[in-house]
C-alpha cells in the first residue's frame, strides 16, 4: 500500500477496530486471495461487507475458526480470522497449537479488545494472558500496533508474509504516534522518544502512548529516558535490545500479565546476554473486577501517573 | 466380504507390527478397513502423478488413530508405492506416522492427533473448493464415535450445515469402544444418527463391514447439505483376539500375536 499524507490522516481518524476493516478492505483490493472469517464481530470491526464473496461469518465459534482458517490456507488462500482476543487465543489454544505450531500454516489472527480496554465487562472479557500462550506456540509471529498507522502496516505485513501472525489489538481510540510511513521489515521496533539514557523503556500496544506521555513528565523532573515501541513481541527485536545493552535500567510496559508477555520476553534475552536491571510494569498476576478502562489503567499503574511514579521510584 | 479387503488388513497388521513396543492403534484401524478399501479403490478421485492435483478428493483423517488404515489403503491404490516406503512410522526423516502429520505433496492433507479438529479444517477446505469453482472434489472426513464426545465436532458441524457444504462427507466410525471401555457406558453416542440429522446433515446409517451398504452410502449425492455416514463397525474387525477388545485401542503386536493374526488373515508367518 502507498501511504500519502492524506491517507495517513484518514487512517489516524479511525479507531483500532475500524482500522481492521480499513486494512482488510485495502488488502483485498490488491489481492483476491485474502479471505476474512469472523466470529460474530464483523460489524464491530468494520469488516462486514468489505470483502464481497471473500468473507465468512461463522458466529461465536472460535474453536472452529482456527482449523477452518487452516483449511482455507491449505487451499491457497491468505485467511484472516477476527474475534475478541481472549477467545481467539485462550479458548482456541489447542487448535492454534495444531494449526500454527504443528502444521505451521500461515494463518492470520486478529484479536480485538486485548488488554484492559473491555474492563467494564470484567476479567472474562480481558485478554491479559494471550501473549503468554501465543509466545509458547512455535512458528507464531506476534505483533501489537500502537496506533492506527502501525496497525494498518502490521496487517499489510501479515498479508505479505507466508507465516502465522497474531495481531494483538489493544486500546480503542488511539492517538497518532507515527505521522509518516516507515519500513516495518527492516526494524521490528521503533525508538519513539529519546531524551537520554537514565533508563530505556520497552513498551507495546496502547501503552506506548502512555509511556511517551510519562517520558515528557519525567523529563521535566530531570529524568531522561528512551522509549522503544515494540511492534513485534515475537520474534523480539534483539537488535534493539543489544543497542541499549549499556543502559543500566530497563523497564517494560504492557497491558498484560507480567508473566509471559513482553516483560518476560525481554527478560529471557537480557538475562542471558547483558548485566542490566529489568523492571516489568504490567498486571501483577491477578484478575481484575469490572471497571472502566481508565480506572483499571490507574489501578494497575499503567496510566501516565503510575508509570511516572514507578520509574521515578526505581531510579 | 472380509476376503476382499484382506490386503488392507494385512497392510495394517504389518505396519502396526513394525511399531514394535511403540504400540499401535490396531482396533480403530481394522474397524475402518472395509470402508477404506471401498472408498479408495472405487470412489476416491486422485492423480498418482500429482498428489496435489486440484481436482483430487481430500481425505481428512480427524480420528488420527485411523491413519495406518489410510496408509494401507493408499498403498493398495498406488498413492504410496508400497509398505516399505512407510518405514517404521517414527523419526524426523519419515513422512508417515501413526497419527498423520500434514505433508500435502505426499497426499497427507492434515495433522491429526488432537481430536475434534478435522471437521472444522474440512469446513475451510470445502468452502475454499466452492469459492474456487471446484465443484468436483469431495472432502471426506473420518471421525470416531469417541471423538464425537468433543464439543468442537458439533461446533464445526453447525457451521458446515449452515454454509450448506454439500461437498463434505463425514464418515463416523461407530465402533462402540474407546480406551476406558464401551462408549455407551462412558458417554453414550447411541443417538448419533439423530444428532447429525438435527444439525442439518443427511444421515446414512450402514453396516461398515457390508460392501453394498458402503457403496450405497458413498453413492449418495445430496445438494445443499453435508452428509454423515454413520458406520456401525466392530473395533478390531477381522482378527478374533482384537475384535471388541478395548485393550486393543492401542497395544503392542508381539511376534507371537503377529503370527497368530497373520494366520487368521490367511497368511503364513
Amino acid at each position: 500500500m502507498h501511504y500519502t499524507e492524506n491517507n495517513i490522516r484518514e487512517i489516524h481518524n479511525l479507531d483500532s477496530r475500524a482500522a481492521v476493516g480499513y486494512s482488510l478492505e485495502n488488502l483485498y483490493k490488491s489481492n483476491k486471495k485474502i479471505i476474512c472469517v469472523y466470529a460474530d464481530v464483523g460489524s464491530r470491526f468494520a469488516v462486514k461487507g468489505k470483502l464481497g464473496d471473500n468473507e465468512i461469518e461463522i458466529g461465536i465459534a472460535e474453536q472452529t475458526l482456527i482449523p477452518m482458517l487452516g483449511g482455507l490456507y491449505h487451499e491457497g488462500y491468505i485467511p484472516f480470522g477476527i474475534a475478541y482476543a481472549p477467545f481467539i487465543t485462550m479458548r482456541a489454544a489447542d487448535q492454534i497449537r495444531m494449526t500454527v505450531g504443528e502444521m505451521g500454516l500461515g494463518i492470520k489472527l486478529a484479536g480485538g479488545s486485548a488488554g484492559l480496554v473491555s474492563g467494564s465487562l470484567g476479567a472474562a472479557s480481558l485478554a491479559l494472558d494471550d501473549l503468554a500462550m501465543m509466545r509458547a506456540i512455535p512458528n507464531m509471529t506476534i505483533v501489537s500496533p500502537s496506533d492506527c498507522l502501525s496497525e494498518v502496516k502490521l496487517f499489510e505485513y501479515a498479508a505479505g508474509h507466508n507465516e502465522p501472525v497474531y495481531i494483538r489489538l489493544t486500546g480503542n481510540k488511539l492517538d497518532s504516534i507515527y505521522n509518516e510511513d516507515f519500513d516495518i521489515n527492516s526494524s521490528k521496533s521503533r525508538v519513539v522518544y529519546d531524551s537520554g539514557t537514565d533508563a530505556v523503556v520497552f513498551s507495546t500496544g496502547s501503552e506506548t502512548l502512555q509511556v511517551i506521555k510519562a517520558a515528557t513528565v519525567l523529563a521535566k523532573k530531570g529524568i531522561n529516558i528512551t522509549v522503544v515501541d515494540m511492534l513485534f513481541i515475537k520474534p523480539v527485536d534483539t537488535g534493539v535490545l543489544d543497542r541499549f545493552a549499556s543502559v543500566k535500567n530497563v523497564f517494560t510496559v504492557e497491558e498484560h500479565n507480567i508473566i509471559g508477555g513482553l516483560g518476560s520476553s525481554v527478560s529471557e534475552y537480557i538475562s542471558e546476554n547483558t548485566n542490566q536491571r529489568l523492571y516489568r510494569i504490567g498486571i501483577q498476576d491477578s484478575y481484575l473486577y469490572p471497571d472502566s478502562y481508565e480506572n483499571l489503567l490507574k489501578e494497575t499503574g499503567l496510566d501516565v501517573d503510575g508509570i511516572v511514579s514507578y520509574i521515578s521510584k526505581k531510579l | 466380504m472380509i476376503y476382499e479387503s484382506k490386503n488392507i488388513r494385512l497392510g495394517i497388521l504389518k505396519l502396526c507390527y513394525r511399531l514394535g513396543t511403540n504400540a499401535a492403534h490396531l482396533g480403530g484401524c481394522l474397524s475402518l478397513a472395509d470402508i477404506m478399501h471401498v472408498l479408495y479403490s472405487e470412489f476416491l478421485s486422485f492423480n498418482t502423478d500429482n498428489l496435489m492435483d486440484e481436482y483430487r478428493d481430500r481425505v481428512i483423517m480427524s480420528k488420527g488413530h485411523g491413519s495406518i488404515a489410510m496408509y494401507s489403503a493408499m498403498c493398495e491404490v498406488g498413492l504410496i508405492d508400497n509398505l516399505d516406503c512407510i518405514g517404521d512410522l517414527t523419526g524426523k526423516d519419515n513422512i508417515y506416522y501413526k497419527q498423520e502429520v500434514r505433508f500435502p505433496k505426499k497426499g497427507i492433507e492434515f495433522s491429526s492427533g488432537s481430536l475434534g479438529q478435522g471437521l472444522a479444517y474440512a469446513v475451510g477446505v470445502a468452502w475454499a473448493l466452492k469459492r474456487k469453482g471446484n465443484n468436483k472434489s469431495k472432502v471426506y472426513v473420518f471421525v470416531g464415535d469417541g471423538e464425537c464426545e468433543e464439543g468442537s465436532v458439533w461446533e464445526a458441524a453447525s457451521i458446515a450445515s449452515h454454509l450448506k457444504l454439500d461437498n463434505i462427507v463425514v464418515i463416523a466410525d461407530k465402533n462402540d469402544l474407546q480406551i476406558d471401555g464401551w462408549t455407551r457406558e462412558i458417554n453414550s453416542q447411541e443417538s448419533m444418527c439423530d444428532r447429525w440429522s438435527s444439525f442439518g446433515f443427511e444421515v446414512i446409517e450402514i453396516n461398515g463391514h457390508d460392501y453394498s451398504d458402503i457403496r450405497h452410502a458413498l453413492n449418495v449425492d445430496i445438494k445443499q447439505k453435508p452428509i454423515t455416514v454413520v458406520a456401525h463397525t466392530v473395533k478390531g474387525k477381522g482378527i478374533s483376539f482384537i475384535e471388541n477388545n478395548a485393550e486393543w485401542h492401542q497395544n503392542v503386536v508381539t511376534d507371537e500375536l503377529y503370527e497368530k493374526a497373520l494366520f487368521e488373515l490367511g497368511e503364513v508367518y
